[in-house]
C-alpha cells in the first residue's frame, strides 16, 4: 500500500455518505438511551455521560471499572462535522443551483460547532444574595472544592482551591503556596454527617470509620449516601485530607459542605483555615441586593413578577450603578448574564443564576443561515418548475 | 470498498479524539482575596437571647444554654423534674440538605421508627406559619436505646440554609415541653 493508497483510503473514508448515515444512526440511538435513562439520572446526569462525552461509560456490575459501551455526543457530533467539512472541501464547486444547500450545511456546522463551545467553555453558577448582602462570587450548582486559606495577612486571604475531581483521584497535592503536602484518605461523593452523641444505635451500623483526628472531625459520625442525580437536589461529599509538613504529619481533618465553617489550625507560625464548600468562581465586582420584589396579581396569591434590584460595583472603580433584573430582562455584565433564578421573599433572599456562554449567538445564526439556505434552494427549484411549466 | 478498507483512519482518528478529551482536568488554582468577616461565634452571651449566623431566639427561661460549636449554631438543655434532660440542638446546612422526606426519616430512625416513603412522610408534617417563617413541624415518639423517647423537630428555610430545631429526650419530659417549644419556634426571626 503507497502513501497516495492511504491517502485516498482516509480522504474516502471521511467524505463517504455512509459514514454519515452510520453517525446519523449512532445518534439516533444514543438519544433513545438517553432519553431512557433520563428517569434514573436527571437532565444534568445524561447530559454528561451521554452528550457531553467522547466515550458513554458503564461500570462493570458489582465494581467501579469503567467499560466503554458507545461512542459519546462530542465523538459523533465531532466526526459528523468533520465528515461535513471534509465532503464539503472534497466536493465542492460553488455553483448557484447548489447555493441553498451549502448555506444549509454551513448554518449545521455552525450549529455543531456552537454546541462545542457551548459544552466546553459555558460556564453556569449562582449567586445566593441576602437583602443588603455584597458578594464578589458566584457559586456552583454542583461542584465543590477544597480550601486551604493561610489567614495571616490582615487584610488579605491566600486561598489554594484543590477541585473535587482531583480529591477523588486521590492524587497527593504539592502546591508551591502550601508549607505542607495534601494527601486523601477517602472521598465519598455524597454523604450525611452527625454528631457522634446524636447517633442512635439503629444508624451506628450505617457509619463508616472515620480516620479524623483534628478539628471537629473526631466528635462527627458519617453516614454515606447513593449519589443523587435529581435536579433539585445537590450532593453533599466529605472527604478525609491529611496535611504533612517537612517535620511529618499534621493529622487528618473531616472536611464536607455540611460543616458550615472552615476548621482553623496553626502551622509554621500562621492561622490556617480548610474546609469543603461549594465551588466559587470570584468577580472583579461586587453586586449588592438592595431590594427584592415580589409581586402578585391583585386578590390572589399567583405571582406577577420577581425582581433584584442590585448595585454594580467593580474593583477598579469604573462602573457604579444599580440595575434592575427581573424575568426576561437579564443583566449583562463583562461576559457574563444574570438571570432571576429563584426568590424568596419571605425571608429576604434572592438567587441569580450566573451564565457566561461565549456561544450562545451561535444556534441562532445558524438557524437564520439553515433557514435562508432552505429558502434559497427551494426558491431556486420553485423558479425553475414554474418557468418549465409556463413553457410546456 | 473504501469504507472497509478505511479502518486504521478510523481508529487514528478516534484516538486523536481521546487524546483530545484527556487534556481537559481541573487544575489546583491559588488566588487573593480581600478578607471575609470571620465565621459568626455562634456562642452567645449568657442569657435567654441566642444568635445563631443569621437567626435569632428567645428561649424559654427554664431552658439552659449550652456553648454551641462544630456543626451547632445553638445549643439548649432542657430540665425535668427528676434529673432527665433533653437536648435541644440547632443545626444548619446549606441548600435542602438531602430533602426533608430524608431528613424526617432519619430523625426517625434515631427512634427505631419505620422509614416511610417520601408521600407519607411529608403527609405527618405540621405547618406552622409564625409572623417571620413558614415551619415545618414534627412530633415523634419511640425508642432509643430501649428507652421511650421523643422528638420535636422543626425545619425553616431561612438565608439558602436549611435550620434544624431539634429538642430529644426522655418522652414524658419532651411532650412536657412542647408548648414551650412551640412558643420558641414562634419567637425564631431573621437575625439583623
Amino acid at each position: 500500500m503507497t502513501w497516495s493508497d492511504i491517502y485516498r483510503a482516509f480522504v474516502g473514508f471521511f467524505v463517504s455518505l455512509r459514514l454519515t448515515v452510520a453517525l446519523l444512526a449512532l445518534s439516533i440511538i444514543l438519544v433513545f438511551w438517553a432519553t431512557l435513562e433520563q428517569a434514573q439520572l436527571g437532565v444534568w446526569g445524561v447530559q454528561e455521560k451521554f452528550f457531553r462525552s467522547l466515550i458513554v461509560l458503564s461500570t462493570v456490575p458489582g465494581t467501579q471499572i469503567p467499560l466503554p459501551v458507545f461512542p459519546g455526543g462530542y465523538f459523533i457530533g465531532g466526526l459528523l462535522m468533520i465528515n461535513l467539512i471534509a465532503s464539503h472541501v472534497h466536493r465542492f464547486k460553488f455553483t448557484w443551483k447548489k447555493s441553498g444547500i451549502q448555506l444549509t450545511h454551513f448554518g449545521l456546522i455552525i450549529l455543531l460547532v456552537g454546541e462545542l463551545i457551548t459544552g466546553l467553555l459555558q460556564e453556569d453558577y449562582s449567586m445566593r444574595l441576602g437583602e443588603g448582602e455584597t458578594k464578589n462570587y458566584s457559586e456552583s450548582f454542583r461542584r465543590h472544592e477544597l480550601v486551604i486559606v493561610d489567614t495571616s495577612d490582615p487584610d488579605y486571604d491566600n486561598v489554594v482551591a484543590i477541585p473535587e475531581s482531583l480529591v477523588k483521584d486521590g492524587d497527593p497535592v504539592q502546591h508551591p503556596q502550601l508549607p505542607f503536602r495534601v494527601q486523601f484518605h477517602g472521598y465519598l461523593p455524597n454523604s450525611d454527617l452527625q454528631l457522634t452523641a446524636n447517633l442512635a444505635d439503629s444508624q451506628t451500623a450505617q457509619t463508616i470509620p472515620n480516620p479524623a483526628d483534628q478539628g471537629v472531625g473526631p466528635r462527627i459520625s458519617v453516614i454515606p449516601l447513593p449519589v443523587t442525580y435529581r435536579d433539585n437536589e445537590r450532593n453533599l461529599p466529605t472527604a478525609w485530607v491529611e496535611l504533612v509538613g517537612a517535620d511529618g504529619p499534621l493529622g487528618t481533618w473531616l472536611v464536607s459542605p455540611l460543616l458550615l465553617a472552615p476548621q482553623e489550625f496553626e502551622y509554621a507560625g500562621k492561622i490556617w483555615r480548610i474546609g469543603m464548600r461549594i465551588e466559587r468562581e470570584y468577580k472583579p465586582f461586587a453586586l449588592t441586593l438592595l431590594e427584592l420584589r415580589h409581586d402578585v396579581y391583585a386578590g390572589s396569591s399567583i405571582p406577577k413578577n420577581f425582581s433584584s434590584r442590585v448595585r454594580i460595583e467593580t474593583n477598579d472603580g469604573t462602573e457604579n450603578r444599580e440595575a434592575l433584573i427581573y424575568m426576561n430582562n437579564p443583566l449583562r455584565l463583562q461576559g457574563l448574564t444574570f438571570y432571576q433564578y429563584q426568590m424568596d421573599s419571605a425571608n429576604g433572599f434572592s438567587v441569580l443564576q450566573v451564565v457566561r456562554n461565549p456561544g450562545r449567538a451561535l444556534p441562532y445564526i445558524a438557524c437564520v443561515l439553515m433557514g435562508l439556505g432552505l429558502t434559497i434552494q427551494f426558491g431556486i427549484h420553485l423558479v425553475g418548475f414554474t418557468t418549465r411549466r409556463r413553457k410546456a | 470498498m473504501p469504507f472497509m478498507r478505511s479502518r486504521n483512519p478510523f481508529i487514528l482518528c478516534a484516538g486523536l479524539l481521546l487524546l483530545g478529551g484527556g487534556c481537559q482536568r481541573d487544575v489546583v488554582h491559588a488566588y487573593r482575596v480581600p478578607k471575609e468577616a470571620a465565621p459568626t461565634p455562634t456562642a452567645s452571651t449568657a442569657g435567654t437571647t441566642a444568635t445563631g449566623a443569621n437567626l435569632a431566639w428567645q428561649a424559654p427561661a427554664h431552658w439552659q444554654e449550652q456553648p454551641a460549636g462544630g456543626m451547632r449554631q445553638g445549643s439548649f438543655t432542657v430540665p425535668g423534674t427528676d434529673g432527665a434532660t433533653a437536648d435541644l440542638s440547632i443545626i444548619a446546612f446549606p441548600g435542602a440538605a438531602g430533602g426533608l422526606a430524608d431528613n424526617l426519616n432519619r430523625w426517625r430512625g434515631q427512634l427505631a421508627l419505620p422509614t416511610l416513603p417520601a408521600a407519607e412522610v411529608e403527609a405527618g408534617v405540621r405547618h406552622l406559619d409564625t409572623p417571620a417563617f413558614h415551619i415545618d413541624f414534627v412530633d415523634y415518639a419511640g425508642n432509643a436505646d430501649g428507652v421511650p423517647t421523643r422528638i420535636l423537630g422543626a425545619i425553616i428555610d431561612h438565608g439558602g440554609r436549611s435550620w434544624f430545631f431539634k429538642l430529644m429526650g426522655p418522652d414524658a419530659l419532651v411532650a412536657g415541653e412542647r408548648e414551650a417549644f412551640l412558643a420558641f419556634l414562634q419567637t425564631v426571626t431573621a437575625a439583623p
